[in-house]
């Protein structure tokens, strides 16, 4: 047993069990190695073990390696449920819906971007909107936003920002299925019109790295992939569907407390996992709002990543194909998509809830581009600003955890912690120093996301791996960061 | 803003890492909507003392029950900033009960973030997790909220 609550069942795999409290209907389970389970807060089991008692969850309630305690679910909660009988759940998605994280490789050398990274942080943070209050890259007309809640990324590529390849290499080719414009409310509208193309505050970021060669951890996947090493510059855009899947978030919220218990008899502990049966009217509408911020994030990333590949072409005054600027992957962190699943002999559709959780199809399947079937669907995982990422691809024990991994390195101390500890003009001054270009709206901010405010991102991955649930195919170290 | 020591808001460790929680005590549920919009106020700027009152807007809102009246309105307040692009304060508040619902009415004055303010960090919005709005004893008052940020 570990902090009294959960035993361990696995390599780096810990259960609670059902008869943990009242109330649950599977048991927990989280992965993590002793270590990173003991830095937990305990709000990350108490609020598990309440996700556990979701109508219609199935085999059990999941944490990743990167769980810290959220509202509602944990960060790095996962939950599948039976769309027959079960409900869906905005806590289990979070207000940020489809936040994610985009990668590129480039064919440029570490060596040839150095000399003009400056020049290039400078103009992506004054054509990039960041911050408090920022608005994007683009303004839409009524009838646009209805048209790019529904398209999705396909929108950005028709109207010029981007070729029709970007859609290959998303999550769902970035844009998803049943999006409904009309579930979408007039205030939500009016929110997030105005913020399409917007990096946001927090922890989102576009960050510079270098892929050395002594971090590439599987040359055959790594090669597949186009990842060369040899001081390779990547970049990686992590942002949401800022305002627009706040406001569906927050409306839809107040709408399901409202007839959870009086109309569904639906009894839950926390009124952040307030939900509603999949198939009623109330569950149905916010599934379709849901699916236009899922379209909405896609296409601002997008977006970002259409300046960055246009300043990179303007500063070395080259095509991006002769850049060699080659879309990895763009993954969702906060949805819940439709997936199958056989569940004790039956085939069942489970509505996967994944907050701050990453999608890990393995080699095989369909629902990956055709390039990647023979290797697995990437996993892209944002360190914090002062540490590496990783580039992986779904491990065999992919499906026990419903094809679900990590998002991150996870939070150990609060921001509030972080902003006494730190001082962001210091961190600042500190991260040029050991080689990492920062440009930044808020120092306050950059305080809140210091590197030490997060788990060793290393024991993370290691235990995902160790775990089954990933497989490491190369490493990347942060040399210019652009943060909200 | 309340100069009364024992009308006050803290940010709460240890109840949520990734977001902000706060917790308010005051004599009167006005002030206690009135400390929450200083406490969502300070999550988005370095110096709220110094946010200038040069735009004016009224809010309006009800619901069924108080503490989640308390998120309506902060959520309304963030709403004004993303769609407006103005941070604002309540200068005058007013709580009425009228039969099942009550009932929020707020003069809110404030500036705009692009007027030169040292921003700190971005709200998304206020969540119902263990959201608190309650009497605890004759003119104390106490209030719990997280604020994902």
């Amino acid at each position: 047993m570990v902090n009294g609550i959960a035993k361990k069942i696995g390599n780096c795999l810990y259960e609670i069990p059902r008869d943990y409290k009242a109330g649950m209907r599977v048991p927990a389970r989280i992965y993590a190695s002793e270590e990173l389970l003991n830095s937990m807060d305990n709000a990350v089991f108490e609020q598990l073990t309440n996700v556990a008692m979701l109508p219609g969850i199935q085999s059990y309630a999941l944490c990743m390696p990167d769980g810290h305690s959220g509202y509602g679910f944990p960060i790095g909660g996962v939950a599948a449920i039976d769309i027959e009988d079960g409900v869906i759940s905005p806590g289990g998605i979070g207000f940020d819906i489809n936040c994610g994280v985009r990668f590129f490789i480039t064919s440029l050398t570490f060596q040839e971007l150095s000399p003009r990274l400056n020049k290039i942080m400078d103009m992506l943070f004054a054509r990039i909107p960041s911050g408090v209050g920022g608005k994007g890259i683009v303004s839409l007309n009524d009838k646009q936003f209805d048209e790019a809640m529904v398209k999705g990324c396909q929108w950005a590529i028709e109207h010029g920002y981007g070729i029709k390849d970007d859609l290959t290499f998303c999550e769902e080719n970035g844009c998803i299925a049943n999006a409904k414009p009309e579930a979408v409310s007039g205030k939500a509208r009016e929110r997030g019109k105005e913020q399409i193309g917007s990096l946001g505050s927090g922890n989102h970021y576009l960050e510079f790295q270098i892929i050395r060669d002594e971090d590439i951890l599987n040359r055959d996947i790594a090669s597949r992939l186009g990842i060369t090493g040899n001081n390779q510059i990547a970049c990686m855009i992590h942002c949401g569907s800022r305002g627009f899947g706040h406001q569906i978030a927050t409306d839809y919220l107040d709408q399901f407390i409202s007839v959870m218990k009086q109309k569904y008899h639906i009894d839950i502990p926390d009124r952040e996992l307030a939900c509603a049966p999949f198939h009623s009217k109330e569950g149905q509408a916010y599934f379709h709002a849901m699916n236009c911020a899922i379209n909405i994030a896609f296409l601002n990333r997008q977006l970002i990543f259409h300046i960055v590949r246009d300043v990179l072409s303007q500063v070395f005054k080259k095509s991006p194909e002769e850049l060699g600027i080659k879309l990895i992957y763009d993954v969702c962190h906060n949805t819940a998509k439709i997936e199958q699943y056989d569940i004790n002999g039956k085939n069942k559709k489970l509505l996967v809830h994944r907050k701050g959780a990453t999608r890990a199809f393995t080699k095989g399947m369909q629902g990956i581009p055709e390039l990647y079937r023979e290797i697995g669907q990437p996993v892209l995982i944002g360190g914090s600003m002062q540490s590496a990422s990783y580039i992986l691809v779904g491990g065999p024990m992919a499906k026990e955890a419903f094809y679900s991994t990590v998002h991150g390195s996870g939070r150990v101390m609060s921001r509030q912690q972080a902003k006494k500890r730190f001082k962001g003009r210091d961190l600042a001054n500190q991260m040029e120093k050991s080689g990492i270009t920062v440009r930044t709206r808020s120092f306050s901010g950059l305080a809140e996301e210091a590197g030490a405010a997060y788990k060793d991102i290393d024991e993370v991955i290691d235990a995902i791996t160790r775990a089954g649930l990933s497989i490491p195919v190369a490493r990347m170290i942060p040399i210019g960061s652009i943060k909200g | 803003m309340s100069g009364d020591s024992n009308e006050y808001f803290e940010f709460v460790e240890d109840i949520t890492l990734a977001d902000i929680a706060v917790h308010c005590k005051a004599k009167t549920v006005e002030n206690i909507f009135k400390l929450n919009a200083e406490a969502l106020l300070q999550v988005c700027l370095e110096e709220p003392s110094k946010l200038k009152k040069v735009e004016k807007c009224h809010v309006l809102l009800q619901h069924n029950y108080l503490d989640l009246l308390l998120v309506k309105f902060l959520n309304e307040l963030i709403f004004i900033k993303d769609t407006r692009g103005l941070l604002v304060y309540p200068e005058t508040i007013q709580i009425i009960y009228s039969n099942d619902a009550v009932i929020c009415e707020a003069r809110c004055t404030g500036d705009y973030i692009t007027n030169g303010y040292d921003i700190n960090i971005d709200p998304k919005a206020v969540t119902m997790h263990k959201v608190k709005c309650e009497k605890i004893n004759d003119d104390e008052w106490e209030s719990f909220i997280v604020i994902d940020v």
